[in-house]
């Protein structure tokens, strides 16, 4: 069979059903976005006159704050969407599509990694609107303009998704290999929204140097690759009879 | 086309399958049979692929597999179109991707293909699966249970539409079902799995043929019915020939149509039936079953 087809046909599916899942879960992702937005106003509330020296103008320091807590906002985002995609895992393994693929000689590790490209589609795109409310909400909302240097683009464009990406791709490996995804759902929900939301507000003051970054990053890329490789060692069999 | 040959499966120490052999030509429809837990669902996951068996194996000879399983596979978010429009991208013929309508009609659902599936009945969701399986056009088709949920006319219509299908184009498919009826009409071959093991494979016919009940000859009125019986009781040596009105019933399971035509035309002797009684196909396989089809294993 032409794996290039196959492929194409699985990225095809995942998009018209996640286009029906996106419509079912946006309202839940703004929701979320409250949450950065939470935190940044206690920050600002609490910013005191020392912390405002002659080098640090008021604007600057919230600047930093709010760039600060964009780190912090695809670890949660990017996800909560995705789980949300890989929960129709145990929902196709319980109506047997999964099995009739197999049977249609289709690799599980095709299925699985189809599932995973549309997740971070989805998801990437909903980052980035998500970036785009709060640069706009700080902006409008707080009277900040945001200014981002270099590292902090890197950080938060690129590495802070690819981490949410690794972080989606272990869930989704939890969801392939584990027999109650459903609770795997609930608890990978409960730490995206919860505990990075504790995480961000105690890193609040750590200035993310490019070494971080690059650790960071590092890490991110092994346990992804690490992911795909359990995947792929994983027999039909198990995958068939969960 | 399929065969499957000293097939084993063993889950720890239970052995669910042993040496089952399983060969199924082009145009062949074989029922699979077998009581819950016999091992059928087994060797269906074992040919596609989806068990690994412990010893034995599975020819496919580069023939595709389609499988309808007890569940529908099915995208409920997705409408009935877009299911069947999955599959055709998966096949290798793109031709097939013209034929969904046609398809869709075939199963009555032409009316709903724009309508998601998540919201279909039982018997919809079956219809949708059927065409599924055969858009994606494989070369041996495994149906688990496909009637399941039909009504009565789309049960018929389905039949004969994968007859149909069977014989055009040359596949095979392998069935399984608990009503006997549905084999009788559908099936040219049945196959009967007990304990993961195979204890009948025979036609249709072939199995009704080692399963006579008796002869059955309704003499006329004006015939003497007594002397008829004893005509039939000196030919079969059987003394247990019973009557009803004007019909004598030879429990014997043995065909003796012939002989009987022969000494009543003889002896002057009208009838209007001469019959040979079979046991229903639900019998048989009851009694298969229940342990008294060993005399068929040899």
């Amino acid at each position: 069979m032409n794996n290039d087809k196959i492929f194409k046909a699985l990225i095809w599916r995942e998009f018209i059903e996640g286009k029906r899942l996106l419509l079912m879960i946006i309202f839940p992702a703004i929701c979320i976005m409250f949450v950065p937005f939470i935190s940044i106003y206690s920050i600002f509330n609490s910013l005191t006159d020392i912390e405002i020296t002659t080098n640090n103008t008021i604007n600057s320091l919230k600047s930093f704050y709010a760039v600060n807590q964009m780190f912090f906002i695809a670890l949660m985002i990017i996800p909560f969407i995705s789980i949300s995609f890989f929960a129709r895992m145990f929902v196709e393994r319980n109506e047997k599509t999964i099995a009739v693929l197999m049977a249609m000689q289709i690799k599980p590790q095709t299925l699985w990694k189809a599932k995973v490209f549309m997740a971070s589609c989805f998801s990437g795109a909903v980052y980035i609107v998500c970036c785009v409310i709060y640069i706009a909400g700080i902006n409008v909302g707080f009277g900040v303009s945001m200014n981002f240097s270099i590292r902090d683009a890197l950080g938060v464009f690129v590495v802070s998704p690819i981490v949410g990406f690794t972080l989606a791709v272990f869930i989704a490996l939890l969801h392939w290999v584990v027999k109650n995804s459903e609770l795997i759902t609930i608890l990978a929900m409960a730490i995206s929204v919860c505990g990075i939301w504790s995480l961000s507000s105690k890193l609040q003051n750590m200035v993310i140097t490019f070494p971080v970054i690059a650790i960071v990053l590092l890490v991110s890329i092994a346990v992804f690759l690490i992911c795909v490789k359990i995947v792929s060692k994983i027999p039909n069999e198990y995958t068939a009879n969960l | 086309m399929l065969n499957v040959i000293n097939l084993k499966k063993k889950f720890k120490e239970n052995v669910v399958l042993n040496d089952v052999s399983i060969n199924i030509k082009r145009g062949e429809i074989v029922a699979y049979l077998g009581s819950n837990g016999a091992g059928k669902t087994t060797t269906i996951k074992c040919i596609c692929g989806l068990n690994t068996p412990t010893g034995g194996r599975v020819e496919l000879n580069n023939n595709t597999i389609g499988v309808v399983f007890d569940e529908n596979g099915l995208y409920p978010l997705l409408t009935a179109y877009q299911n069947l429009l999955f599959f055709a991208k998966l096949s290798e013929n793109k031709s097939q991707e013209i034929n969904i309508e046609e398809m869709l009609r075939i199963v009555g659902l032409e009316d709903v293909m724009y309508k998601r599936v998540k919201n279909f009945s039982k018997g919809m969701k079956r219809r949708v699966a059927l065409a599924r399986v055969l858009v994606w056009n494989p070369q041996i088709l495994i149906l688990d249970e496909p009637f399941d949920g039909l009504d009565v006319s789309s049960n018929n219509y389905m039949i004969n539409f994968l007859k149909n299908w069977v014989k055009e184009r040359n596949r095979c498919i392998m069935f399984s079902s608990h009503n006997m009826g549905e084999i009788e009409n559908f099936c040219d071959r049945v196959i009967v799995l007990n304990d993961g093991k195979i204890i009948e494979d025979d036609s249709v016919c072939g199995l009704m043929r080692k399963n006579i009940l008796g002869t059955e000859v309704c003499v006329r009125h004006d015939s003497d019915l007594i002397k008829s019986m004893e005509i039939l009781e000196s030919l079969t040596n059987c003394n247990n020939i019973q009557s009803n009105g004007n019909c004598i019933f030879i429990p014997h399971r043995q065909a003796y149509n012939k002989e009987i035509h022969d000494l009543f035309v003889k002896n002057n002797i009208s009838f209007d039936e001469l019959s040979i009684r079979y046991s229903s196909l639900e019998d048989i396989y009851i009694e298969l079953t229940s342990g008294k089809g060993d005399k068929h294993e040899q």
